[in-house]
């Protein structure tokens, strides 16, 4: 009777487990192949999850923006640029406005913020305005510095949140002042000391944090009605603008807002900027990173993870080789080929998964440190940490598929290999045709077809068509890219033959080099592919930062024709202050990214 | 009343191997006829490179004939694909190898039992069958030891226990003892021999005379040809001296 060489049922389940056993003893015994693995994997993921989370963290959300500029007041009123009545605010980012008609209305006459505040409430002001430091014969400049100032009831309980004293006592007397910490600094003083303004002498009884600003910016804090806001600098100064926060119970609504901006008044009111209206574009603005963010990221992320996979399949390869013998023995006991190739990539997925979920770990972990670090040590750079879960995940999923795939060529390459072979020598020469060459050249072609199409089509057109274009652009160029890095993969391998073939006239040393290299190309070829791909990644990598910050300048104060939208904050990455944009200078501060 | 005849285990008709091609060919078996029946220990003999391994290597699958016919248990090895004849070996071949070949991310039980689990046994149950091999082959207590940590004996006999755990009839040892001592080495050939007292056919490379002794048919190979066949009766090592 003939046997039964029939396939069982879940055959392949078992011996699927039997190969992730096996590949996990195999990690155990050889810590230091699956360490460097494991490292190549984690670093790049760690890296991507940190920067993602970091980029994420500074962008404020509208809690901590609430937070931060109310405290807990429940509205701030202030005045707003318009030309006419139909200039509308963001509900978060109340600075930013937009508007259909850039007309100048001769008839439009803005009302005092003050005058609109409806009944029922207590107000708080707060003043900007700059005074002038006169420095003493020991400062090197020798000349009066001006420096910003802000005459508000800091420490009034409503504040709670948006100013923070950090040493000695409130001001008590009309001669006494708060400062920020990199005021003291700035002028050399101590708690105690008396600063000398033109508008008067004033004692430092303690330093103040004010939310929206790092506390290395050099700041002073006087209260309303404190001899300097009477002075004529302090009337004349560009940032004379007082703000008028409403402390109460009843919300100001989204209605209420847009009825102030047809007066000319912006208004942040802590119940619509928690809960903005759905047609508002509030959605994509503070705490959500832009879609070109996202893009160039993802971008860079999968050159990277191309990289990191090509060195990756390096050490693969290398572990596949000692392997072989192992391998070839598990077939000699009747492991069918699919089975041989999951005890290699059941390696991959283990390192794979071991690394991207430490990497995720130690980018979040290292991300929130940098961000609680910066944020005990008063820089407003960070408003808070924020994880954001789509990078995260996305990188987390390339780092596994890049290991898993720089498991699969070696897996792919012992399976294939003669068993008897292989038991007798422990060697498997792999045996390639010439379709690498061939597909590798093909997408080369491609990747051209591709950049030139990204290329003609980002340039052609007028600015509304280039934006539609946009996303179709961004996946030509990124698909180019790896299309471009992968044909270059593909034909490593005839470069590595092409060079190595004439070497007879070479020294004994760089002969053997270059035929031990040609000989083992499947190693070779994943590390000199490291190479191209790292030199392409730092291109990548370059665009970027070569690039003037112009996307998402184009964006701000354009509505779509004949449909009012709201202005996106998408190009607040780089804002030097929180509050948003401002009008004037603010001499002697240098903003809140000044001291981060 | 009908006699039926031993039963075929192993059959080779007409085989011939020949690696290379043109002038570069070399004929490593040639026109071989060969069975092997249940409960019978053959021996292969020969010089260096007179094709015993190949020999070998085509009666498990794990390689093809250039020419000719492999039938294991009846079913010929021709008609089969790759993962197919990966079956046949798990089902119905064991091999030995000289030096071993256990796997050393796998403890002795394990190794034991993996023609089992990839075949689709639970874990448990194949583990189960592993110990009893282990046992047949003297040494259960090794079961959950790893490979450096056994002698070279403990791990012959594991692989000889691999090599008849579950169903399968057939066991092929390329020179089982090469790497023991001459002690080790004689533990070993009881057990094989034990094998096909049991009912398995056994097919040993060696050229060590005193190991084909144990055998009950031995098979001289020279130069790609059987060129003689003996009991164990007769003194092998005459055989072995130099052609002319």
């Amino acid at each position: 009777m003939a046997l039964d060489v029939a396939p069982v049922p879940h055959g392949r389940w078992h011996s699927f487990r039997l190969a992730l056993r096996m590949a996990r003893r195999d990690i155990s015994r050889h810590r230091g192949r699956s360490l460097l693995i494991i490292l190549l994997i984690l670093l790049p993921v760690a890296g991507m999850t940190g920067a993602a989370a970091l980029a994420q963290s500074m962008q404020e959300t509208p809690a901590e923006r609430v937070q931060y500029q109310l405290g807990s007041t429940q509205a701030r009123f202030r005045s707003m640029p318009a030309s006419n009545a139909e200039t509308v605010q963001d509900p978060v980012l109340e600075t930013a406005t937009m508007t259909r008609n850039f007309t100048n209305d001769p008839d439009f006459k803005p009302r005092d913020p003050r005058d609109a505040i409806p009944a029922g409430y207590e107000v708080l002001t707060e003043s900007q305005l700059t005074l002038t430091i006169r420095t003493g014969a020991s400062d090197v400049s020798g000349s009066d510095v001006p420096v910003m100032a802000k005459a508000v009831d800091a420490l009034n309980p409503a504040f709670t949140g948006k100013y923070t004293l950090l040493e000695g006592r409130p001001a008590a007397a009309r001669d006494e002042i708060l400062v920020s910490p990199g005021a003291l600094e700035r002028f050399g003083i101590r708690l105690g000391d008396r600063l000398t303004t033109a508008d008067g002498t004033f004692a430092v009884v303690g330093t103040l944090r004010d939310a929206t600003y790092s506390d290395g910016n050099p700041i002073l804090f006087l209260k309303p009605g404190q001899a300097a806001m009477d002075s004529p600098a302090a009337q004349g100064s560009p940032l004379g603008e007082t703000m008028y926060y409403l402390v109460g119970s009843e919300p100001v609504r989204w209605d209420q807002i847009r009825d102030l901006n047809r007066s000319g008044i912006a208004v942040l009111s802590r119940a619509v900027a928690l809960d903005p209206p759905v047609a508002s574009g509030a959605a994509e603005g503070p705490g959500t990173m832009p879609a070109a963010g996202y893009v160039a990221g993802v971008l860079i992320a999968a050159l990277a993870l191309l990289e990191v996979g090509l060195l990756a399949g390096a050490a693969f390869a290398v572990g596949a080789k000692r392997q072989v013998r192992e391998l070839a023995l598990l077939a000699a006991s009747g492991a069918e080929a699919p089975t041989v190739r999951a005890v290699v990539t059941a390696a991959g997925l283990w390192l794979g998964t071991i690394a991207v979920m430490a990497g995720a770990v130690l980018g979040a972990g290292g991300a929130a440190a940098v961000v609680g670090v910066t944020r005990h040590l008063g820089s407003v750079r960070f408003p808070g940490f924020h994880l954001d879960i789509l990078p995260t995940v996305a990188a987390m999923a390339m780092g596994l598929l890049a290991c898993f795939l720089a498991a699969v060529v070696p897996a792919r390459q012992v399976a294939r290999q003669a068993v008897l072979g292989a038991l007798k020598s422990g060697r498997a020469p792999a045996v390639r045709g010439p379709w690498p060459a061939r597909v590798g050249g093909g997408l080369l072609v491609l990747a051209i077809t591709f950049l030139a199409a990204g290329h003609t089509l980002g340039l052609s057109g007028d600015l509304d068509a280039r934006a539609a274009r946009i996303p179709l652009v961004a996946a030509l160029l990124t698909g180019g890219a790896v299309l471009a890095v992968a044909a270059l993969v593909l034909l490593t391998g005839t470069f590595v033959k092409v060079l190595t073939a004439r070497t007879a006239w070479m020294p004994l040393p760089l002969r053997m080099a270059a035929r031990d290299s040609a000989r083992n190309r499947s190693r070779t070829v994943p590390a000199v592919a490291a190479v191209l791909a790292a030199a392409t990644l730092a291109s990548a990598a370059m665009v970027p930062l070569r690039q003037p910050d112009g996307g998402g300048k184009t964006h701000a104060h354009v509505g779509r024709a004949g449909k009012p939208g709201l202005p996106a904050a998408g190009n607040r990455t780089g804002p030097r202050h929180r509050n948003g944009p401002r009008p004037g200078h603010r001499p002697g501060c240098g903003g809140r990214g000044a001291a981060a | 009343m009908s006699v039926q005849g031993p039963q075929q285990v192993l059959e080779l008709a007409k085989v011939s191997r020949t690696f290379g091609q043109g002038t570069t060919a070399v004929a490593a078996l040639r026109d071989v006829d060969l069975t092997v029946n249940a409960g019978e220990f053959v021996a292969v003999m020969g010089p260096s490179g007179s094709g015993k391994s190949s020999l070998l290597a085509l009666a498990g699958g794990l390689d093809r004939p250039t020419s000719g016919s492999v039938f294991v248990e009846s079913t010929p090895l021709a008609g089969l694909g790759l993962n197919a004849l990966a079956r046949l070996r798990r089902r119905a071949v064991g091999y030995v190898f000289q030096d071993f070949n256990l796997v050393p991310t796998l403890s002795a039980a394990e190794n034991v039992a993996l023609p089992l689990e990839l075949d689709g046994v639970p874990a448990r149950k194949a583990h189960r069958q592993a110990v009893d091999a282990l046992r047949q082959v003297g040494i259960p207590e090794q079961a959950q030891r790893f490979m450096d940590e056994m002698s070279g004996g403990q791990q012959q006999r594991v692989a000889i226990a691999r090599a008849i755990v579950g169903s399968r009839r057939l066991i092929l040892a390329d020179e089982p003892t090469g790497a023991l001592d001459s002690t080790t080495g004689h533990g070993v050939m009881e057990v094989l021999r034990s094998r096909a007292d049991a009912g398995a056919a056994v097919m040993l490379v060696t050229h060590e005379a005193r190991h084909a002794a144990w055998a009950d048919r031995v098979v001289f190979i020279r130069d790609g040809r059987i060129v003689d066949e003996a009991t164990a009766m007769h003194n092998p090592a005459v055989l072995l001296a130099p052609a002319g």
